[in-house]
């Protein structure tokens, strides 16, 4: 569930075609180009290869490795006793229900929030939109990891403020460590990426749809039903299939929760064969889930292309501008908005200021004003102090800035590919989707495989992380870059060139000023995603490369030490907040 | 502006108004302000004028899409709005269908599942098969019969627009409101369909308000015509009073085309005058159109006069007879289209548009005499 953008690809603007048939008309056709053409999609081919294809290989490879607890390419022979394994143990049957149940909860009630709020926020009077809609997309800037942590101390059954107050007004019981608790908090982690598909859906339904339907003499409820609904249906099916993917690589929220209590989903399954708390990891079994996982994700990526291939069919035009009248709430208007406003204030607001006062805080105790006096910074004082927390706020850092480059530098130049290099670089880019596909505890699993496997020395090195993440990063950032190259009037580049500028000229007068602005909010976007990355970053870690969220996640899951991990994940928040904001702070962009 | 109370209007509205807040972008508001008038049972009345004159949005609180901030509206002697009750009946029970500006017909749904959605969701609904029967009958009428089974986006322009009149008329209103149904549409089909329309409406007798901002339109379909201009009535009549009476110089201007000489005034205008004699920089023009203002004009007063082209006689040469209006000018420019040469010719220094003669042999700079028909020459005072 990660913030800010999400993978659309499969509607592709049209005018891509345009674009590229006005490049090969302007260009002469000379051989020393194409060699050059030819050349620069070798390489580009060759550099995605190398991340994308060779990891999975090599994480193919082990799974028809009878490799148990010896690394795999020390066993000799294949066999498919890895799959035979998982497949004949109950534990698959137990982590493919839970995942299931996990996913499609998590869809439901995403799905459910997300098309209230983005219908009451674009198509009715509710009073305090301007605060209360970016309040709901706030979780956008919060990592996973953070927002497990957050509710961890918010809603944990011993000294939860919100699992004490449902107990105390409602009389029940609420136990975050369960399968309904890791529904809940990705169910709302969900909704900002789903808001944003779905918003402008409803903003841009032709007001008069509804009103042709109105004067026909249809009720409010006719008219959602049988007009509003089905119209929207589309963008509504298209980020639900999306939330399917991203949930089902979901980590660090079923992970967190579901560790004490020993509920596993395919991802945190995956990690626990591989690093278990105790005794030896497997990595055979861990191979032949992870391959499991890819394909299942494979699957959910093709129909999602489907949807949103389809998605054009009808796709509905807006006619000329009449500034939407709101749907009048009338007497629920009120009410409405306090509804609105209590979710943001206990799905969002409580759990962070949980966080924030256990962050002040000595040791974990429940919020009251009794123990105001207590509050100090120490916990972050020790956060600078302590050469672990520190050797790891600083491995963070590097990591996120040198994944952010590194991804920008080749984002672009496989969106530029994509738009200017002919076929081959279109195919390239195309191929790049399928990054999409792999859950990213798999890819840190093959990532890690390959390194192990190959004389490349990487391994323990804050390098193996960049790799990795920059690998899966890369097909977003093209994509966001890609869309701005295509926003590009083809005319602006023909007319330079008709002034007399050579290509390269072209490029760098015209082409990248005009792309730059979407360059530097994807490697913002970047930096901010690579902040809160948790798999990746876990699997990878050893002992000079760990990162604060794996700091998180041991103090958490071994240490117990909530009020440092609290001050360490207040700080991650503060900086993904920035670049997150940084990234939306004119207004939020759907990409691709 | 005349207040009409009898239960054979099917629509009134009285003092409506509609107030925006001022938007940042210095778009202009397109509020209304004191519109009152009333639409005889069968009637088809026409909302004209230009963009932002308040037409689409009196239309739309007359559908209840939009609230207005003071006013009543009735329909059949029912009230619908009344902002002093806070009376406000919803769309959906007002006795009203609508074709709005670009058709609102719904992609998701086949051409039979859009013309009968009012008979299955509407106000009144129906059998099955009385739903079919009735739905396969209207498309028959409009011409779309075999279409009844296609998606409706695979419909043309014209095909949805009728497709969009088939499922108002099956609403069964009392009033149809048409929002610039003819807009979207290339010119050729436009004066096809506008006669379709109006036999539609002759033929169903229903009581239709249709906005639009092309006069000819106006003139061709309507039988009372109301012009607005920045949110007010400028003027109510048949197509014949707004064009051969306008009550403005904005009337004169945005209906047909108009010649308009400022002058003031030359006598006073009694109760019962007949006649205006207008001083302007053409000369003396004697005016016998005119309808006086609420204050009878004083001598002095400033005015315009007005002259439609077709109304002007281009003669060659000097002016020789004596008689009213007749000026001695100058060819300024002239366009042969056929039927007759459009020609500009200068009185003094103010120029006139004029209709003459296709055969009349005048170049530019040759001396002509230019004839205003006194009796269609009109003074106008606002």
């Amino acid at each position: 569930m990660q913030s800010g953008t999400k993978p659309t690809a499969g509607v592709r603007p049209e005018r891509r075609d345009g674009v590229q048939a006005d490049a090969a008309d302007v260009r002469p056709p000379t051989r020393r180009k194409d060699r050059l053409l030819g050349g620069v999609n070798i390489a580009i081919g060759a550099i995605l290869a190398y991340l994308v294809l060779f990891p999975l290989g090599v994480l193919v490879y082990s799974s028809f490795k009878d490799s148990e607890f010896k690394l795999p390419f020390q066993v000799s022979g294949f066999s498919l006793a890895n799959f035979t394994g998982i497949l004949s143990s109950e534990r698959l049957l137990e982590v493919a229900l839970n995942s299931l149940i996990f996913v499609v909860g998590t869809v439901v009630l995403a799905l459910v929030i997300s098309v209230s709020l983005a219908y009451l926020f674009e198509r009715t009077d509710i009073p305090g939109r301007r605060v209360l809609a970016p309040s709901t997309l706030a979780p956008m800037a919060v990592p996973a990891t953070v927002m497990a942590v957050a509710w961890v101390l918010a809603a944990n059954p011993a000294n939860g403020p919100l699992a004490l107050a449902v107990e105390r007004t409602l009389g029940f019981t609420v136990n975050i460590y369960s399968l309904p608790g890791m529904i809940l908090v990705a169910g709302i982690f969900g909704v900002p990426g789903m808001y944003i598909m779905l918003a402008p859906a409803f903003a841009r339904l032709n007001q008069e749809f509804e009103e042709a339907a109105a004067t026909s003499g249809a009720g409010w409820l006719t008219r959602t039903r049988k007009v509003v609904l089905p119209l929207t249906m589309p963008a509504i099916t298209a980020a639900s299939m999306l939330l399917v993917v991203i949930a089902l690589e979901e980590f660090a929220i079923p992970a967190m929760l579901g560790m004490p209590n020993q509920i596993y989903v395919f991802s945190s399954y995956v990690q626990a064969a591989l690093q278990p708390p105790g005794g030896l990891p497997d990595y055979g079994q861990a191979s032949a889930y992870g391959i499991l996982l890819v394909l299942l994700s494979l699957v959910m990526i093709a129909v999602y292309r489907r949807q949103t291939r389809e998605a054009h069919r009808f796709r509905v035009v807006s006619g000329k501008g009449y500034r939407a009248t709101p749907v009048l709430l009338g007497r629920w208007r009120i009410p409405i908005a306090v509804l609105v406003s209590l979710y943001v204030l206990v799905a969002i607001v409580v759990p962070i200021l949980t966080l924030v006062w256990t962050s002040l805080t000595p040791f974990l105790q429940p919020i009251s004003l009794d123990s105001l006096d207590g509050l100090s910074l120490a916990n972050y004082s020790s956060i600078f102090t302590d050469p672990h927390l520190s050797h790891a706020l600083v491995n963070t850092l590097v990591i996120s800035l040198l994944t952010a480059t590194l991804t920008a530098a080749f984002g672009s130049w496989l969106a530029l590919a994509s738009t200017r290099g002919g076929f081959v670089g279109r195919v390239l880019f195309d191929l790049s989707f399928l990054v999409f596909a792999i859950p990213s505890v798999v890819l840190g699993m093959a990532v890690l495989f390959l390194y192990l496997f190959v004389p490349v020395p990487v391994y323990g090195t804050v390098w193996i992380i960049v790799i990795a993440l920059t690998t899966r990063y890369i097909p977003r950032g093209s994509r966001m870059i890609q869309t701005s190259l295509l926003q590009l009037d083809p005319g602006l580049e023909e007319v330079a060139r008709v002034s007399g500028a050579s290509s390269v000229t072209v490029m760098r007068r015209v082409v990248f000023p005009l792309v730059a602005p979407a360059v530097s909010r994807t490697w913002l976007w970047v930096f901010a995603n690579a902040l809160g990355e948790l798999p990746i970053a876990l699997l990878l870690s050893s002992s000079d490369n760990r990162t604060v969220v794996v700091l998180l996640w041991d103090m958490i899951g071994e240490s117990a030490d909530y009020p440092e991990a609290s001050a360490l994940a207040v700080l991650l928040l503060a900086l993904s907040s920035v670049s997150v904001w940084w990234v939306n702070r004119r207004g939020f962009q759907q990409h691709m | 502006m005349q207040k009409t109370v009898s239960s054979d209007h099917s629509v009134e509205i009285t003092g409506l108004e509609k107030r925006y807040a001022p938007q940042r972008s210095g778009e202009s508001s397109r509020g209304i302000e004191d519109v009152t008038f009333a639409v005889p049972r069968s009637e088809f009345l026409t909302l004209l004028g230009p963009s932002g004159c308040g037409k689409s949005t009196t239309l739309r609180c007359l559908a209840g899409l939009e609230t207005a901030d003071r006013g009543t509206i009735s329909m059949n002697g029912r009230p619908m709005f009344s902002a002093v009750d806070g009376q406000n009946v919803s769309p959906e029970r007002r006795p009203i269908a609508m074709v709005p500006q670009s058709y609102g017909i719904w992609p998701h749904m086949k051409v039979f599942d859009n013309a009968a959605f009012p008979l299955r969701y509407g106000r009144t609904t129906y059998s099955k098969a009385e739903t079919q029967q009735r739905v396969l009958a209207m498309l028959e009428q409009v011409g779309l019969t075999e279409y009844a089974d296609r998606w409706s986006t695979q419909l043309s322009g014209g095909q949805q627009q009728r497709l969009a009149l088939a499922r108002a008329l099956l609403c069964e209103p009392e009033v149809l409101l048409l929002d610039e149904p003819l807009s979207n549409l290339d010119a050729k089909l436009r004066s096809s369909l506008r006669a379709e329309l109006r036999s539609f409406q002759q033929k169903f007798g229903v009581t239709t308000i249709y906005v639009t901002h092309d006069q000819g339109e106006a003139l061709a379909m309507s039988d009372t015509i109301v012009v607005m201009n920045q949110g007010r009535i400028e003027q109510i009549g048949s197509p014949n009073d707004i064009y051969d009476s306008p009550a403005s110089r904005f009337v004169a201007d945005f209906v047909g085309s108009a010649n308009l000489v400022p002058g003031v005034t030359e006598t006073a205008v009694g109760p019962g005058a007949r006649v205006v004699e207008a001083k302007t920089a053409v000369g003396v023009v004697r005016c016998e159109r005119f309808t006086s203002p609420a204050t009878p004009p004083t001598a002095g007063q400033e005015l315009f006069v007005c002259i439609r082209p077709e109304n002007i006689r281009v003669v060659a040469g000097a002016p020789e007879s004596e008689g009213p209006n007749r000026f001695s000018a100058r060819i300024l420019s002239s366009e042969y289209l056929g039927d007759r040469q459009e020609v500009v010719v200068t009185v003094g220094d103010t120029p006139l548009r004029a209709h003459a003669d296709a055969h009349l042999d005048a170049r530019p700079g040759d001396e002509v005499t230019a004839v205003l028909d006194p009796l269609w020459t009109i003074a106008l005072w606002s």
